[in-house]
């Protein structure tokens, strides 16, 4: 347990509560460089919404622009509460020549805690993240994962009600990775609505409930559901073909997704079967039996697409949905 | 809005960069009153225009200091972005106010002067460095570099800005009409005033102390408007 539950928002998502944010047809434009065109989107308490795209395709753009800290060139982005708590940790966090204490302690002030409550706040997180032996150094003599850290401390040092993160990932290592997802669920389990940008398909896989892939400043898909960012993990067969009466028993099998001809190396005729992984025994066990030869199983990934939406090849303008 | 001065305070100091421009400002100081005497308000226009130096110098490395995410990071955290310059503009008032003390106080304290100063002329001195020390610092907001984003361009704009505020009366003379007074920083009437404070009269006194008042509030003011509508992004 990571948050202490006297420090909750309120109530976990809700697909109907007002949005927090929406933005209409933003555009960006740097001294005449279009950037940002066209985005639209809504943020909404208690959900996770990833961006995924190249490096330059516009997402830290776009989260400086939900930061406030970017004014759109056009289009429209309103709030859904006054006074919206926001945490936001950017990319590329500098080494600054305070301690990480002084440092922490004075973001927590500004954010509008207590001398006590800072104190506390902060010792409470820096424990969590494995920065209290550090605590008192210079943050000019931190490793790029212990900056990250200390980036992701002060966007939580008051509790957001907007999580903003600029490839929170960056730098991190695996049990700080794992740590942070645990994290983050958590605080979008308790209401707060979360905006990452992300190279990482596991951290989509484990938190996004919408993502939209960027590419050259436009958001060229959309995915909105968990349900529709996996597909059950998956193995796929290729065996010698078998007589057609087990070819079809092999078919009928539960589990079975695909099949297909495919020719093995030497030209023979082989069948390339997927399957859902827990029935994979169960398809060999039947092929084999039938007196069919196993020529190969290749072990498929669970997510369906995230990888190769990290990185577009090209337009893909028919996506959106 | 303590909280944010407070680490502005200390985010400056262990950067270092306030080390030139108050120790360029200690040392003319000292130079100054190295021989005695001196005359009284004579040596008061001459420092109130060194602070006016210094503080351009100083408020350009304040407001350069901290790097620009880091910039990000406060505003999101203060949730206004004219917070965030009300409080560079408080913090740099309040170093300006501490150097403006020492250098009315320490002659006083060193008898480095011809005769007593008397409480009226140490209050005259003290809004007067005042006056220019902002000065010095509102011609700074202008120059950071998230206005002019190239550092030589910027020390340029300072210098001749510097420069001409200075020796206003000769530009004047070369320019004529009210595009000079009107423009420029008013260095030069705010130090002539203190300068023949003892022979002006008061209404003329304290009209130069207004103009520049009235100056230092407009550039503050549309810094602070403007900054509320500018885009923070990483590098700036």
């Amino acid at each position: 347990m990571f948050l202490q539950s006297t420090d909750r928002i309120h109530m976990p998502e809700d697909a109907d509560a007002p949005p927090l944010i929406t933005l209409t047809r933003g555009a960006k434009r740097y001294r005449g460089r279009p950037v940002l065109h066209d985005i639209s989107m809504i943020v909404r308490p208690g959900t996770a919404t990833a961006l995924i795209g190249r490096n330059g395709s516009g997402k830290s753009t776009l989260l400086s622009i939900l930061a406030g800290l970017l004014r759109l060139s056009s289009g429209e982005l309103t709030y859904g509460r006054q006074g919206l708590t926001t945490g936001y940790a950017p990319e590329a966090f500098p080494g600054l020549k305070l301690t990480a204490e002084d440092y922490l302690h004075d973001m927590g002030r500004i954010a509008g805690l207590s001398r006590a409550a800072a104190v506390s706040r902060v010792s409470e997180l820096l424990a969590i993240f494995k920065l209290g032996a550090s605590r008192s150094h210079p943050l000019a003599g931190f490793s790029k994962g212990m900056l990250q850290k200390v980036n992701l401390i002060q966007s939580l040092l008051i509790r957001p009600q907007l999580l903003l993160l600029d490839e929170p990932m960056s730098g991190l290592d695996l049990p700080a990775q794992h740590m942070l997802t645990e994290l983050l669920q958590e605080l979008k389990s308790e209401g707060t609505a979360l905006v990452f940008s992300v190279h990482e398909p596991q951290t989509v896989e484990a938190l996004a409930d919408a993502v939209y892939v960027l590419q050259e400043g436009r958001i060229i898909r959309t995915i909105h559901g968990a349900e529709n960012l996996r597909t059950v993990p998956s193995v796929h067969i290729v065996y010698t073909d078998l007589p057609p009466v087990e070819q079809q028993a092999v078919m009928a099998l539960p589990g079975v997704l695909h099949m297909l001809p495919v020719p093995d190396s030497a030209g023979a005729a082989c069948t390339g079967l997927t399957v859902e992984q827990k029935m994979s025994d169960t398809c060999l066990q039947q092929i084999l039996a039938a007196g069919g030869s196993i020529i190969s199983v290749e072990r498929l990934g669970g997510l369906s697409g995230i990888t190769e939406w990290m990185d577009p090849k090209e337009e893909n303008g028919s996506g959106r949905g | 809005m303590k909280a944010l001065i407070g680490y502005f305070l200390r985010s400056y100091s262990v950067s270092q960069r306030y080390f030139g421009p108050v120790a360029g400002i200690i040392i003319a100081v000292l130079i100054l009153y190295s021989y005695k005497p001196n005359p009284v308000m004579n040596s008061y226009s001459a420092t109130a225009v060194f602070l006016f130096v210094a503080c351009c110098w100083l408020g350009l490395s304040f407001l350069n200091h901290e790097h620009a995410v880091q910039k990000q990071v406060v505003i999101v955290q203060l949730r206004s972005a004219r917070r965030y310059s009300i409080g560079g503009i408080l913090t740099l008032g309040l170093l300006t106010l501490l150097l403006d003390l020492f250098i009315v106080i320490y002659p006083v304290l060193t008898g480095s002067f011809n005769e007593p100063a008397g409480l009226d002329r140490i209050l005259l001195a003290f809004t007067g460095h005042a006056l220019l020390g902002m000065l010095g610092i509102a011609v700074s907001l202008y120059l950071q570099s998230s206005w002019v984003s190239r550092t030589s361009y910027a020390a340029g704009l300072m210098l001749i800005t510097i420069i001409m505020s200075i020796s206003a009366s000769k530009v004047a003379e070369l320019v004529p009409g009210p595009v000079v007074p009107v423009l420029l920083p008013p260095v030069f009437p705010v130090m002539d005033a203190m300068m023949n404070a003892d022979t002006l009269p008061v209404p003329t006194l304290l009209g130069a102390y207004a103009h520049a008042l009235v100056y230092i509030i407009l550039l503050t003011g549309f810094y602070i408007y403007r900054s509320g509508r500018m885009d923070y992004n990483k590098i700036t």
